[in-house]
């Protein structure tokens, strides 16, 4: 932990704004043998035990007081531009360092009063997060396997509470094509519903269809982390809707993360 | 050679010792020869026996007698092995490696995260990591199940419903005090039989009446009811009570009943369990459309336990009833001047197996009404 302060302290560093700002830590100690009485005009005798502190109060540990900042642009998940709103000391003194904020003074009001009725304004402050995370979403719808189905905005918001993602049925718009199944030219592949966040803001997010089987033995064979490579469309026109999102870099594997199954020797190797 | 050097050294201590009498060492010497000497010094030296020292047995006795001032101490080797602890080997059982694993891993607490600190949910579209858990209205967590377990999904729409009520065991006002689990037989208004799952079996001992007889077996559903006919059977060994699940009787056939207390054993129906009844039909309808219920509590975490049970099928109607019975059993057992929301801390919806899905049912309002509502 004290390295680490040192560290934060002689190494300004411009990679994280967090680590720009002074760092706020006083330790309060006290000695634990106390000095004698000293003449006067003459220096205390110290020994080395005189220099055994014990710390009475350790600010780093302390929990942050909250500021009350006026927010000058929208910031995710604190609020929108002209606010004023709580949050803690750190990140209120980054907002203001950044322009982000200032302090809800009378002058500061007036001066960025104007600023304010300017900026862009959202239903709500964690639309963007929400929709930042949609945007990387990927939903994964299973289907039937053996019984017939067209699927309707109802299985599309059950797979979402499935991925612990609350959506309203009034808040999906489907594709324009009729999807059916089951259909094996389907599994796996991509196609794209719109989510209207409080009936204003807009998100394309990506779904792939998998068929489910209710027995064991007849299940599709698993795929190792599918969301994490990218897939095809089942629609060809889509393919200028997935542009607009965010692309899907497969993760680099390890050389030795070839997984494979332990296989159990048998009596006729063993020799 | 340590041993010839301290013959030699306590055979000289002896003779410097008494040197006032040297008639007396002389004739100790003697007779006895070194080696009796040597004897006789180191036992009045160290109190002990020294016999073993002996392996010459001396051939002469002495002559003049010698008060027995060396003799160990009365009752020294009885206090000395008294002193011994006994050490007691633990018998061991025998246990496989993987389950004494198993039993070695750390304790891992039951009771639900209280998420009541985190921010509700502002918008209409949101993630639930980020906000308070969102609580159901008891038909719609049932109807959120049927969505996913629908032919065109899951396709399992008979899967069985459990409900999960977590409890708060501890007493108000008393810091270490919690309360016990328990046992208990809640009669479902919507009977259900899961796969698996055998309806238990009835005897019923009823008053010389040959309709009411008949009546218990039929509408009751007992599997066996009868008189003094069925007292006869048991007594002469026809009939095993031990068959049966449960045992009820009317109160007028009691006194020839306990007769056979010791063939029915723990299985004697009594006033407390309910099985002493008038309305012997009720009684077996509550048994055969019973649920047992057994609250699963632990000696590491004693604040807290919890209930586990089906309550019916997805495609079965009634299912708030069925709820609402079992709440109905679980509410009174709390302990005086508890609050209800204090005690239940929340019932959860799941199905087992697939699902992988757990709804948290709404309270608000609820257990107020079945507390202040009587059983219809």
């Amino acid at each position: 932990m004290a390295l680490n302060v040192c560290r934060r302290l002689t190494i300004p560093s411009i990679a994280s704004l967090n680590n720009f700002q002074q760092v706020r830590t006083t330790y309060v100690v006290k000695r634990r043998n106390p000095v004698g009485l000293t003449k006067p005009h003459k220096f205390a005798s110290l020994r080395s035990k005189h220099f055994v502190y014990d710390t009475v109060e350790d600010n780093q540990t302390k929990p942050q007081k909250m500021l009350h900042v006026l927010l000058r642009k929208y910031v995710e998940d604190i609020g929108q531009a002209g606010e004023v709103v709580p949050v803690k000391e750190q990140t209120g003194r980054l907002l203001i360092m950044t322009n982000r904020a200032a302090y809800p003074s009378k002058e500061n009001i007036e001066r960025f009063g104007q600023d304010v009725n300017e900026q862009v304004t959202y239903s709500s402050k964690y639309v963007v997060s929400t929709m930042q995370l949609l945007s990387k979403f990927v939903l994964n719808i299973s289907m039937n396997k053996d019984t017939p189905w067209t699927l309707e905005p109802w299985h599309i918001r059950s797979s979402f509470r499935k991925a612990k993602v609350h959506v309203p049925e009034s808040a999906i718009t489907m594709p324009e094509h009729v999807i059916t199944g089951p259909d094996m030219a389907l599994e796996g592949k991509e196609f794209y519903i719109t989510v209207t966040i409080n009936g204003k803001e807009k998100q394309t997010v990506r779904c792939r269809i998998h068929h489910w089987a209710t027995n064991l033995s007849e299940k599709l064979p698993r795929v190792r982390d599918h969301w994490k490579f990218p897939a095809d469309t089942i629609f060809a026109e889509d393919k200028e809707v997935a542009k607009t999102l965010p692309v899907i870099t497969p993760p680099v594997l390890d050389e030795d993360d070839n997984f494979k199954p332990p296989v159990r020797r048998s009596a006729t190797t063993l020799k | 050679m340590l041993g010839s050097y301290l013959f030699r050294s306590v055979c000289m201590e002896v003779l410097t010792k008494i040197p006032s009498q040297p008639s007396f060492a002389k004739q100790l010497i003697t007779p006895i020869g070194s080696r009796g000497l040597f004897a006789i010094a180191w036992k009045r030296q160290n109190c002990l026996d020294g016999d073993d020292l002996l392996k010459v047995t001396p051939k002469t006795v002495i002559q003049h007698q010698v008060s027995r001032e060396y003799a160990a101490r009365k009752g020294t080797r009885t206090r000395k092995a008294a002193k011994k602890v006994k050490k007691v080997e633990e018998k061991r059982v025998f246990v496989f490696k993987q389950h004494r694993k198993l039993a070695n891993l750390p304790y891992v607490k039951q009771r639900p995260f209280d998420d009541s600190d985190h921010q509700a949910a502002v918008d209409d579209v949101y993630f639930h990591k980020m906000f308070r858990m969102k609580c159901y209205p008891f038909d719609v967590a049932v109807q959120n199940l049927r969505e996913t377990h629908h032919p065109t999904m899951y396709n399992v729409p008979n899967a069985p419903l459990y409900l999960r009520i977590n409890l708060d065991m501890k007493y108000p006002n008393r810091a270490t005090k919690c309360m016990d689990g328990w046992r208990s037989v809640v009669e479902m208004k919507n009977p259900f039989l899961l796969d698996g799952m055998v309806r238990p079996s009835v005897l019923a001992f009823c008053m010389e009446d040959v309709d009411y007889i008949d009546n218990v077996r039929k509408a009751g559903g007992a599997d066996m009811a009868g008189g003094k006919e069925l007292i006869k059977s048991i007594q002469t060994g026809d009939l095993n009570p031990d068959e049966f699940e449960y045992v009820v009787a009317h109160p007028s056939i009691i006194t020839d009943l306990t007769a056979i207390r010791g063939l029915i054993k723990r299985k004697f129906p009594n006033v407390r369990n309910r099985t002493i009844s008038v309305d012997l039909v009720a009684e077996t309808q509550r048994l055969k459309s019973g649920i047992k219920i057994h609250v699963e509590t632990s000696d590491r975490e004693p604040d807290f336990a919890f209930i586990e049970t089906p309550i019916g099928t997805l495609d079965m109607d009634g299912l708030a009833d069925n709820f609402k019975s079992i709440l109905r059993d679980t509410l009174p057992r709390r302990v005086a001047n508890k609050d209800p929301r204090d005690f239940v801390i929340s019932c959860v919806l799941k199905t087992p197996g697939n699902g992988f899905e757990e709804f948290k049912i709404e309270l608000d309002g609820l257990l107020e009404e079945i507390i202040s509502t009587k059983p219809s």
